[in-house]
């Protein structure tokens, strides 16, 4: 990013491929619509771009650009759905017991299920129906790789909270695909 | 939960997903953020902020109420500037010693020198004042010897060249024989007779030393960057202009220093002055002998 910020463009193109897809799934998932994904992943970048000059390498650089990344999902939420902007302001966005009792039941599931392209769109699915908080922090966490800490840095949410967001994600995808492996 | 994420069942079945589904922006989205990382990295970076806002190159400061403000700064400081500096001129050509000169000129006849204004009315006029308030409230009572030695050369005695004082001790003490004594003792006569104008006579006769040293000094001052021997003509010269009620001048009161003022003009190769002094002296002192190097080539 230093090296854009002096004018060497090849750098950037360089990191742009490193985290086009993995942004684009991101937003992907959240927003449900390529159109609107391409449009938001244009916004992101863009917003990398103009703050090139005055970036401050106090974090990761995907850590700045997932908060950056979240905050134009949260702007399109504010203007477009509030119950989504909702849904990620919750705490834990789920009913606890319930989780708990996902959580038993699909603890000796298989881990490895072989998914094809439709178990794969059905999975994808499944991870957009997920409440938005426990999307965003199953997203973070799995798709970009960023830590607890990291994550809680992106959301400003407390790790604990990140934590238990995170086992309520996974506990209800291991539920879905719990009927994979019986049909 | 581990810091691990492909420890995780739901993480490696949605890393299986993506693979197969491979999910890509758009080539369009591709190219133009690309694109825009061309054209604003390609330009300098203080001009990489404005490529997006409404195609202003203008810096910002250069735009909007700001470079308003820095003009009337500007503008502001650029006038206290040339006030300082008017002022400062306004300083320096003002002499405040001018007024003061040509005052005790008008009232007591006597003529001042070119170079008495450019002294501080300030000490003068404050001498003047306090030996006008001193003798009217003694009114007619005779003053002493050294009541007037006192009030006719102030605090700066010592600052006086000898031959522009030696003249007033002269008179203060009474040495009659010239022209320019006689008039001093007549003056002192018409104080102590308790005239009224006693105090103005008084201030007269300070006001003469005060202008002959002040006189001197200025122009020591002014010619001791120059050298030795215009500095004692310049003081002659001065001292020439100061003359007594009777109309002779000063130093013509005493022999001793009109030997010094014609050394003086010696020394300014005014040998013309320097001859029609001495001749003057001759048949003024005829018995007083004249060293050799004053008498001319």
């Amino acid at each position: 990013m230093r090296a854009y910020a002096q004018g060497d463009v090849a750098s950037f193109e360089q990191l742009y491929v490193r985290h086009e897809r993995a942004v684009y799934r991101f937003l992907l998932r959240s927003l449900r619509t390529p159109s609107m994904a391409d449009e938001m992943l244009q916004d992101v970048f863009l917003s990398v771009i103009r703050s090139a000059t005055s970036y401050e390498p106090t974090a990761r650089f995907t850590t700045w650009l997932y908060r950056i990344a979240r905050n134009r999902l949260v702007d399109h939420w504010r203007s477009h759905d509030a119950v989504a902007l909702e849904s990620l302001d919750e705490v834990d966005g789920c009913d606890v017991p319930y989780v708990e009792s996902l959580v038993a039941a699909t603890s000796d599931q298989p881990e490895q299920i072989a998914l094809d392209r439709g178990r794969a769109r059905e999975f994808a699915l499944a991870v957009e129906d997920l409440p938005a908080a426990q999307r965003e922090t199953f997203l973070l966490h799995a798709e970009s790789g960023l830590t607890l800490d990291q994550i809680s840095a992106v959301t400003g949410c407390p790790r604990e909270s990140i934590k238990s967001r995170f086992r309520y994600a996974c506990a209800k995808l291991r539920a879905r695909m719990s009927h994979w492996s019986e049909s | 939960m581990t810091d691990d994420p492909s420890s995780e069942p739901a993480v490696r079945a949605l890393r299986q997903a993506h693979a197969l589904l491979n999910e890509l922006p758009s080539s369009g989205a591709r190219a133009r953020i690309l694109q825009a990382a061309a054209s604003v990295g390609s330009t300098p970076p203080r001009r990489a902020r404005f490529a997006f806002g409404g195609g202003s190159f203008l810096p910002r400061w250069f735009r909007g109420p700001s470079f308003a403000g820095a003009a009337a700064l500007g503008f502001v400081v650029v006038l206290a500037i040339s006030l300082a500096l008017y002022v400062d001129q306004s300083q320096k050509t003002y002499e405040p010693g001018a007024k003061g000169i040509e005052i005790a000129q008008n009232s007591s006849g006597i003529a001042a020198t070119p170079a008495a204004p450019q002294m501080p009315s300030r000490t003068m006029s404050s001498d003047r004042g306090n030996l006008v308030a001193e003798a009217g409230a003694r009114g007619a009572a005779a003053l002493s010897g050294s009541e007037k030695e006192r009030l006719a050369v102030p605090d700066h005695a010592s600052d006086l060249p000898s031959f522009a004082s030696k003249p007033r001790q002269d008179a203060a003490s009474g040495a009659a024989g010239s022209p320019a004594n006689r008039a001093l003792a007549l003056q002192e006569a018409q104080s102590a007779s308790g005239a009224v104008a006693a105090p103005a006579k008084e201030a007269r006769i300070a006001s003469v030393p005060d202008l002959s040293r002040n006189s001197v000094g200025l122009s020591t001052a002014r010619t001791c960057a120059q050298s030795a021997a215009p500095a004692v003509a310049t003081q002659g010269v001065a001292s020439e202009e100061l003359q007594t009620k009777a109309g002779s001048p000063v130093y013509r009161s005493s022999a001793k220093s009109w030997l010094e003022r014609i050394e003086a003009l010696r020394k300014a190769c005014r040998d013309d002055q320097a001859d029609a002094e001495l001749k003057l002296f001759h048949e003024t002192y005829p018995q007083v002998p004249v060293p050799e190097d004053l008498r001319g080539p």
